[in-house]
Parts: C-alpha cells; sequence; structure tokens
C-alpha cells in the first residue's frame, strides 16, 4: 500500500490537521492531513481509495481509543477537524460520484434542547467513516426530520438530548418517524439516554460512543 | 448541634447527629416547591427541607445585563437568550463567542474585563452573620468561579475551548491569566469582606462526560490546575474551605483534585462510568469529602417515592459512615422532578442513622 497512505492514517489518528498544527508533539513540523489528502490526488490516488485506506482507518482507531478512554474529547475532535481538512478536498470527487458513500446519516439534538458538543462528535465521526452526513443543528422538531426522509428515503436519522427534560421530546420525535416511516432507523444517544429508555421509546439503537453508531450503521447498511 | 457544626463535623470525617444536607435547584423547582408547600420565601423553604448550607456573595451593580432584545449580556461580554424546552421551563444559551476568532494574546489586553467595582461586596458580612448557624458557601455565579467552563467555553466556543490547550497553548494560557487577573482579587475582596465567616469556596467547574474525563490528568494539571490553586489558596487564607464541582466521570482527576487542596468533590454524578459510591468513599474517603451523590438521571425524576427513599439508604450506607459525606442531588433539581421525590429525598437522609 501507498506510505502516503499509512501516514495520512496516522495524521487522523493522533490528531495532525495540517503542517503548521503544533500537535501531536511527535509531528510537528510535518505535513498533515490536509497537504498529504492534497498530495495523494495529485499522485493519482482515486478519492475512495484514500477515503476506505486512509481516514476510515485513522477514525475507526480513534473511535476505538476513545471508548476505551485512551484519548479524550480534545484528541478526538483534533482527528475529526483532520478529516474535515481531508475531506474539503475529496467532497468535489464525492459530489460528482466517483466516490460512493456507505450511507446518508441525519442526526440533530431534538426539539428543545441546544447542546451540541456530543452530536457534533457523533456527526464527525459518523462523516469520518465514510457516510454522508446532513446535520441538522440543534432544537430540531420531528417534521424537520420527516422532511428530511423524504428527500433521502435511505437515510439513518440520529437524535441527540442532554437533559432528561428534553428526552421525552425525543420519545414523540421517535413515535412520529415511526408513525410515518416503520423501517427508517433511528439511533439515539446523550447523557442521560439509556437502552430501556431506546427500548421504552421503541428506537433501534442506542450507542453510549460514537464508535458504537458506526458500528450500528455499518452493520445495517451492510445488511441493506 | 447546629448545621454548621454539623457539617465541619463531617468533613474532620467523624460522625454528627444526621447526615448533613445540601439543596442545588434550578429557578422553576424553587418556585414550584415554594408554591407546593404553601411557602414564600426561600429561607423558608431551606428551613423546611433543614439545608445545612446558606449561601452569600457580593451584589452586582456593574453596567446593565438586560438588552433591548430581551437577551442578557454578562459581565465578560458574552451575549444568552433565553429558551424553553418546556411549557414551564428553559435555560440561558450563549448566542456568539466573542472571542472566537481572536488567536492573538495581545488582542487580550485590548479588552474590557469585569471590574471589582462592579459588584458590592459591604453586605456580605451581614449576610454572614444572619446564617451563623448554617454552613455559608459561596453564592452560585462569580462568587463560585470556574476558568473553563466559564467563561473560557463562552468566549471562544465549546470545541475550540477543547483543542486550544493542544493547537494554541500559549493563548489558552494568557485568557487564563487575564482571568484570573479579575477573579483572584475578587475572591480576595470577597473572603475580606466576609471577615472569616465563609466556610465554604466553591469552584464550579465540569471536567467530566457521561463515559470519562474532558481532557486527560497531564493536560488538566498543565492548564488547569495552577488557576484552581491560586483562586483556593487565596480563599483558604481568610479559611474557606475549598469546594469543588466536576459533573461526569472524573474518577481519574480525584488524585489530582486532591493534590491541589480539594477538601470536598461534588456532585457525585452516580450515574457517570466509574463513579460507583462505595468505591469512591473506599478509595478516597480518607482524602477528601463528597457531597451530592442522590441520582438526577434515573431515580430522582423516574423512580417513585419509595425507590427514592431507598436509593438515598443505600447511598448513605455506601458514602456516610465514618463522616465525609453530605448528601444532595447530584445536579441541581431539574423541572422533571416530581415535589414528592425532593420532599422524599431529604425526609429519608433525616431519618438514616450513622
Amino acid at each position: 500500500m501507498n506510505d502516503k497512505l499509512s501516514t495520512l492514517a496516522a495524521c487522523i489518528e493522533f490528531g495532525k490537521i495540517n503542517k503548521a498544527a503544533p500537535y501531536p508533539p511527535q509531528m510537528k513540523g510535518q505535513d498533515g492531513a490536509d497537504e498529504i489528502t492534497k498530495q495523494l490526488l495529485d499522485e493519482g490516488v482515486a478519492p475512495g481509495d484514500i477515503l476506505s485506506d486512509a481516514l476510515i482507518k485513522g477514525m475507526e482507531k480513534v473511535g476505538e481509543k476513545f471508548s476505551k478512554n485512551q484519548i479524550f474529547v480534545p484528541q478526538m475532535l483534533m482527528s475529526a477537524k483532520a478529516m474535515q481538512f481531508a475531506m474539503n478536498h475529496l467532497k468535489p470527487f464525492f459530489a460528482t460520484g466517483e466516490a460512493d458513500r456507505r450511507g446518508t446519516f441525519v442526526v440533530g439534538t431534538v426539539e428543545g434542547d441546544l447542546h451540541d458538543i456530543g452530536k457534533n462528535i457523533v456527526a464527525m465521526m459518523v462523516e469520518g467513516n465514510g457516510y454522508e452526513v446532513i446535520d441538522l443543528g440543534v432544537d430540531v422538531k420531528a417534521e424537520q426530520f420527516v422532511a428530511e426522509i423524504e428527500k433521502n428515503p435511505n437515510c439513518f436519522i440520529g437524535l441527540s438530548a442532554l437533559l432528561t427534560t428534553t428526552m421525552a421530546n425525543m420519545e414523540k420525535i421517535v413515535s412520529e418517524i415511526k408513525g410515518k416511516y416503520p423501517e427508517q432507523n433511528i439511533c439515539i444517544g446523550g447523557a442521560p439516554v439509556t437502552q430501556d429508555f431506546c427500548d421504552k421509546i421503541g428506537a433501534d439503537s442506542y450507542n453510549p460512543d460514537p464508535q458504537g453508531v458506526v458500528k450500528f450503521l455499518n452493520s445495517v447498511a451492510v445488511a441493506s | 448541634m447546629n448545621s454548621k457544626e454539623r457539617v465541619l463535623k463531617v468533613l474532620r470525617n467523624e460522625e454528627p447527629d444526621r447526615v448533613p444536607l445540601m439543596y442545588r435547584d434550578v429557578p422553576e423547582v424553587r418556585s414550584r416547591l415554594k408554591n407546593d408547600l404553601n411557602l414564600s420565601t426561600d429561607e423558608e423553604l431551606f428551613q423546611y427541607l433543614d439545608v445545612d448550607f446558606r449561601w452569600v456573595g457580593p451584589d452586582y451593580v456593574g453596567p446593565k445585563m438586560e438588552l433591548e432584545n430581551g437577551n442578557r449580556r454578562d459581565f465578560w461580554g458574552v451575549e444568552w437568550k433565553y429558551t424553553k424546552f418546556s411549557d414551564g421551563a428553559g435555560y440561558w444559551n450563549e448566542v456568539d463567542h466573542p472571542l472566537k476568532d481572536v488567536t492573538d494574546p495581545k488582542v487580550l489586553d485590548e479588552i474590557q474585563w469585569p471590574q471589582l467595582e462592579w459588584w458590592d461586596f459591604s453586605k456580605i458580612e451581614e449576610q454572614c452573620d444572619r446564617y451563623a448557624d448554617y454552613a455559608i458557601m459561596t453564592n452560585p455565579g462569580i462568587p463560585s468561579p470556574a476558568i473553563f467552563q466559564n467563561p473560557i467555553q463562552p468566549l471562544i466556543g465549546v470545541e475550540r475551548s477543547l483543542m486550544e490547550a493542544y493547537l494554541n497553548p500559549e493563548f489558552f494560557m494568557a485568557l487564563t491569566e487575564k482571568i484570573l487577573e479579575f477573579q483572584v482579587p475578587f475572591i480576595e475582596k470577597m473572603m475580606q469582606a466576609a471577615n472569616g465567616k465563609i466556610d465554604f469556596f466553591r469552584i464550579g467547574d465540569d471536567f467530566g462526560t457521561q463515559q470519562g474525563l474532558l481532557m486527560d490528568v497531564d493536560t488538566w494539571k498543565g492548564f488547569i490546575q495552577p488557576g484552581f490553586k491560586a483562586m483556593a489558596d487565596t480563599a483558604k487564607k481568610y479559611g474557606a474551605h475549598y469546594y469543588q464541582h466536576s459533573c461526569g466521570a472524573i474518577r481519574d482527576l480525584i488524585p489530582a483534585f486532591i493534590e491541589t487542596g480539594v477538601e470536598v468533590l461534588d456532585p457525585v454524578q452516580v450515574k457517570a462510568n466509574g463513579m460507583i459510591p462505595a468505591e469512591l468513599k473506599a478509595e478516597f474517603g480518607n482524602q477528601v469529602c463528597f457531597s451530592g451523590g442522590v441520582d438526577e438521571q434515573e431515580l430522582l425524576p423516574h423512580g417513585t417515592p419509595d425507590e427514592v427513599r431507598t436509593g438515598v439508604h443505600q447511598l448513605l450506607d455506601d458514602m456516610a459512615r465514618g463522616g465525609g459525606f453530605i448528601i444532595g442531588p447530584s445536579h441541581n433539581f431539574q423541572d422533571d422532578i416530581p415535589t414528592e421525590n425532593i420532599l422524599a429525598m431529604y425526609e429519608a437522609a433525616k431519618t438514616w442513622k450513622y
């Protein structure tokens, strides 16, 4: 495999955004995800290979280390940022259909709740694992999710809530979506959310960390 | 035995007549409780529940915070908007992060930082005297300051604040220094004004998620610990005990907190990863007093009053023997907690025996 692809995977794993970024200290002064992605494209490496052989590989390691508490939110954010810089080079090719995505993930923090850090991290991780992400932001109502499903019938839905007081809105949104689209896959998450709550409201998947969301999406995307 | 003696006794790892009671809430709960219990003042409510703490602090007399659009601009220059999440309740969220594009430490010299003159410290001692029988703690807000959660996160944004110590450490340190240039003299003045009568100086910051720490321990020690120590040491000169708050799964940070001089650690978010009461007591009970612990993610909002009573007794069995524990909610009481559960929690705590 191209050495540069492995280097790019390492940039994602360790959060090396670009040459100017001082983090991580052991990669200081070296090219980062930004530069290396561009070099790979210039060398003619296929965008789909860059995504699957470098970016997704790096991001998988990030997710594993995060779920084991070996790295923390800052490292994950820097990896996600490195990923975004790489994706900025790749996005034009995805738009022209030259590289396939695994699926579409529509995500938002539920009505009444404005907390978005957890939702953002999940969105970045899911995107980093090869999905198109449509981020509806915070305070998102059921009809906004329904409108997205009408545009993207096979999309996965992700709902986030930080507050016990807004978890009730999660239940409402799941019931409205499932009422119209019983087969639509809905993941829920956020600090107070539990598997019991997920079972109770009829959502399809609860995960305590972003890697769990990725695993769930991958399992369904492969099956379908 | 009065409330102050009761609280100070558990701090010395001794057992008083009953476990000390802490109280924290959101405003909607305070009004509802007073209404449900037919009480008119906060003091009546605290007496009704037998809360062992009272809170004091200076009055804000600085530039007006209310804006014409209904939002508020705080003394750090951050604008906040009130958003409802249900018919009766809501909370304030920042509209923008005024320093989000500032990366040069020099720019921080040109900013209007809060001034001590914006607070009136003259009535603090009088407040302390009024509550002389109670354990006296600094008010929520700036009398119980933070560094990271407030003001760094509102000033530069949450995501940037989490990465800043790694990507622009000089700026993070310079910003922290500016914050402390205001906060340390503020604490000094508040403590002086109280004339040694404040028992607990509280730092109200957050370093945990549901699953783990917000940053690794070494980064915390490099970037946060020195500021906390400077603030706490200032308060300690005046005889105050150092009471530290942090939500979340912060077990791995507890040794660093103890090293910083923390004497009470709040709120023991028991549903967070690794925050198991009996284990915390066994591992750290001789070094730090814990405060809080009544679960607010499941038990208080969704349990029955009987379940609350059982949960409270279990928690006290695990944490309270030998002193070193103050019972309270694991967060501010939220509006989804029924009044009867709050009452059950305090009743159960008062009937539990050491």
